[in-house]
């Protein structure tokens, strides 16, 4: 049985009463939520916030899902949007009032990543991703750290391929840009 | 094409076999390409390494069932607000309809003391000649319980006589009323006949 068989039978099962399925689903894709969700926002409690909420949606919007995309685009899709609208909300909330970020900075030192090591190394990238500009950010995201196609990234972005090989491109030569810059 | 774009497509697998092979050759010539293409290697490395990075382990597991409480947190909490909602709505619409409905019964069905009163004499006049059949109910309802007093001013208009005209042909009208009922009938007679003997024009 296939991958995209197994998302079938899973979303059928849910969508007959088996609250297991939904679990199932979860399970198999909320890491992949959590680290686009991550990578885009900069922080843990941020990404948690999207995680809870993308997976609410699915459960809220599976029994409508009809499979026109593949589950994992449609995941991605709305965990891409709700990742670009959280970030848009938390831009205008710090244009009003800067004292409440910085006020979450500082509070928030929890983090899931458990090797010190790269723990350094993953926040490094993670300060420079967040001076990509947001589009940059998602298409590079979902290019070289979730290994989307530009097909499948057209699909869930809807833009055109060569746009996001113009952002992907760009996204790049600014992060080599930002690693020559930390190592001088 | 520029060297950065090149390496770029080369190294996210952008180029066919032929571009792939001819980059190949040039880098294997080409210091120059050779030093920036280690560059961009060196960061795609550094990025693969970062792919799958080792977290607490009962992080993941642990999403579903906070996720699970939250929701049936949510559930009865938004008990209250459902309720409170429901009723403003059912009042909003409650206070819509009784406005539209005061303004439909308006428009619709006009009472005549509302027009008579906005109509000044000459519109009261015309609407008079056009609506004569209703002509006893717009009196009344107009406040003219006495025709006479509407004769007075008719009379008054027609003759352009001015506003302070119109209490003298009153009280005259009201005396000489008091003159007739006290007349007995042979004084009628007498005032009959001068009347009659009278030479008017």
């Amino acid at each position: 049985m296939n991958e995209a068989n197994t998302d079938f039978d899973l979303v059928k099962s849910f969508i007959s009463g088996d609250e297991s399925s939904f679990n199932k689903i979860a399970l198999k894709y909320q890491k992949k939520i959590y680290w686009h969700a991550r990578k885009m926002t900069g922080n843990h409690p941020d990404a948690e916030e999207i995680v809870q909420e993308v997976l609410l949606v699915m459960y809220n919007k599976l029994n409508i899902f009809q499979f026109k995309s593949s589950l994992y685009t449609w995941i991605y899709r709305i965990t891409a949007t709700r990742s670009i609208n959280f970030l848009k909300k938390r831009g205008l909330k710090k244009f009003f009032s800067i004292s409440d970020n910085e006020a979450k900075d500082l509070k928030s030192p929890y983090d899931i990543i458990a090797d010190v090591e790269i723990k350094e190394k993953y926040l490094k990238m993670e300060k420079s991703l967040q001076k990509l500009p947001l589009k940059q950010r998602e298409v590079f995201i979902l290019r070289n750290f979730d290994d989307l196609s530009y097909e499948e990234i057209a699909e869930i972005t809807g833009k055109s391929i060569g746009g996001l090989k113009a952002n992907y491109f760009h996204a790049i030569k600014k992060l080599i840009e930002l690693v020559k810059e930390n190592e001088k | 094409m520029k060297n950065e774009k090149r390496i770029i497509a080369y190294l996210d697998n952008q180029m066919s076999n032929s571009e792939a092979k001819a980059f190949e050759e040039e880098l294997k010539n080409s210091q120059e390409l050779k030093t920036e293409f280690e560059e961009y290697k060196k960061f795609f490395f550094e990025l693969d390494e970062l792919k799958n990075i080792p977290v607490q382990e009962d992080y993941f597991p642990g999403i579903i069932p906070s996720i699970r409480r939250k929701h049936e947190k949510r559930k009865t909490i938004s008990l209250y607000p459902k309720f409170a909602y429901g009723f403003i709505v059912i009042v909003m619409v409650f206070i819509i309809s009784y406005f539209l409905f005061n303004i439909d019964s308006d428009k619709t069905n006009p009472s005549i003391e509302n027009i008579v009163s906005n109509l000044n004499e000459d519109e009261l006049t015309q609407l008079l000649n056009t609506y004569q059949n209703d002509y006893g109910e717009i009196l009344i309802r107009n406040g003219y319980e006495n025709q006479d007093s509407l004769l007075d001013k008719m009379i008054i208009n027609e003759l352009n006589l001015s506003n302070n005209s119109d209490r003298l042909l009153s009280s005259y009208s009201e005396d000489l009323n008091d003159v007739f009922d006290n007349l007995n009938d042979e004084e009628a007679d007498i005032i009959y006949n001068e009347i009659l003997n009278k030479n008017f024009f």
